[in-house]
């Protein structure tokens, strides 16, 4: 599986479908996933942050939206209707989604919303996270050595080689 | 002086609110824009999270074979062929602070010389001592082997902050603190 920035550009920028969905982890961390997001689009897209259905439905084609409503549940209820409309769109809708929340549910009931949702719903969080002994796995069988090796020997050198970059990080990350 | 130093660059590695993939990603953003970088390089500032240990790690995915670490190339920069950019940093979610960064320029100057300009958060201090090898350095040089081994001391700066400095260096019309932002308005007897 790709990682989350690359599994979400690719949803932002591949297929023909108008929408792609984020879930985010909880409410406080909504404003976090809006700003990923951003961060990914086109730099010659606008981007337009709207609350409403209503307000996804008129913004222009050629801006990305990013849908953030209150009420998720009603939101993703009223999708289907739109499906027609949405398509008329250059850039897609954004639509994020508390994560286990009410929206969350009703799209996982709703196959017929999920056959027009680009890549499937994307969870970044979820999607980032790594299985440390599958990891340290994988690392040995690349590098030969162990991350807690292989930092003990680099550990001291000042200035690693750039195709060394990668390793020193990804060590760094499973050292225990 | 290399206390003060050595304090504001572990006082640095505060987070807060910062989302370091986002500010690191909104600079590549502007790259694109400015056609210096291709759009699908935005999606290579990429992150995984050890989130057991609350360890997280972003990190560039190239453009050869899309490996972790492996550079982003940059182009069209008058004074840098063959540019290529490195970015990777750690993270410790749980306490919100940085643990260590990389951000790493490499290319060929004019007369074809070879340059690498590496701004590095060490995890904890090295070497000697806070004036020879402070946690926040730039190297440069022709690359990383060349002796004597250079390290500029750094401002308490972020990785994005480094970032913005390093292009500022060789990306014309690259600056995000123009003079006007930053000096203090003319006093009314100066007007």
């Amino acid at each position: 599986m790709a990682d989350p920035a690359e599994s979400l550009w690719a949803a932002l920028h591949g297929g023909s479908s108008p929408l792609v969905v984020v879930f985010y982890g909880d409410l406080g961390l909504r404003e976090r996933a809006l700003a990923e997001v951003e961060s990914l689009a086109d730099p010659a897209w606008p981007i337009l942050r709207v609350a409403t259905l209503g307000e996804a439905q008129v913004a222009p084609p050629g801006h990305l939206v990013l849908l953030a409503p209150d009420d998720e549940r009603s939101t993703v209820q009223d999708l289907e209707g739109l499906r027609d409309v949405l398509r008329q769109r250059d850039v897609p809708v954004v639509l994020f989604l508390v994560r286990g929340g009410g929206g969350a549910r009703v799209l996982a009931e709703s196959p017929s919303v999920m056959s027009w949702v680009r890549e499937d719903a994307l969870d970044p969080e979820e999607v980032s996270r790594i299985d440390p002994e599958e990891e340290r796995a994988l690392f040995l069988r690349e590098v030969g050595v162990t991350p807690e090796e292989w930092l003990a020997e680099h550990r001291d050198d000042s200035l690693v080689d750039t195709r060394s970059l990668g390793i020193l990080y990804r060590a760094r990350l499973l050292e225990r | 002086m290399w206390r003060a130093l050595y304090e504001s660059h572990e006082a640095t590695r505060e987070l807060g609110n910062d989302q370091p993939d986002v500010l690191l990603r909104d600079r590549i953003k502007e790259l694109v824009r400015r056609k210096h970088c291709h759009m699908r390089f935005q999606g290579k500032v990429d992150y995984k999270a050890d989130t057991a240990r609350g360890r997280e790690e972003i990190w560039v995915k190239g453009a050869e074979t899309g490996s972790m670490g492996e550079p982003i190339p940059l182009n069209g920069l008058p004074a840098l062929r063959n540019a290529r950019l490195s970015l990777a940093a750690t993270l410790d979610k749980r306490r919100g602070y940085l643990r260590s960064f990389t951000v790493r320029l490499e290319g060929r100057a004019p007369g074809d010389r070879p340059l690498l300009i590496s701004v590095e958060m060490d995890e904890k201090p090295m070497s000697n001592g806070a004036c020879g090898h402070p946690l926040i350095h730039c190297h440069v040089g022709p690359d990383h082997e060349a002796a004597p081994e250079i390290r500029v001391p750094m401002p308490p700066v972020k990785p994005w902050d480094a970032l913005d400095w390093v292009l500022a260096q060789v990306v014309p019309d690259w600056e995000p603190a123009p003079w006007a932002s930053v000096l203090p308005p003319p006093k009314k007897n100066e007007r």
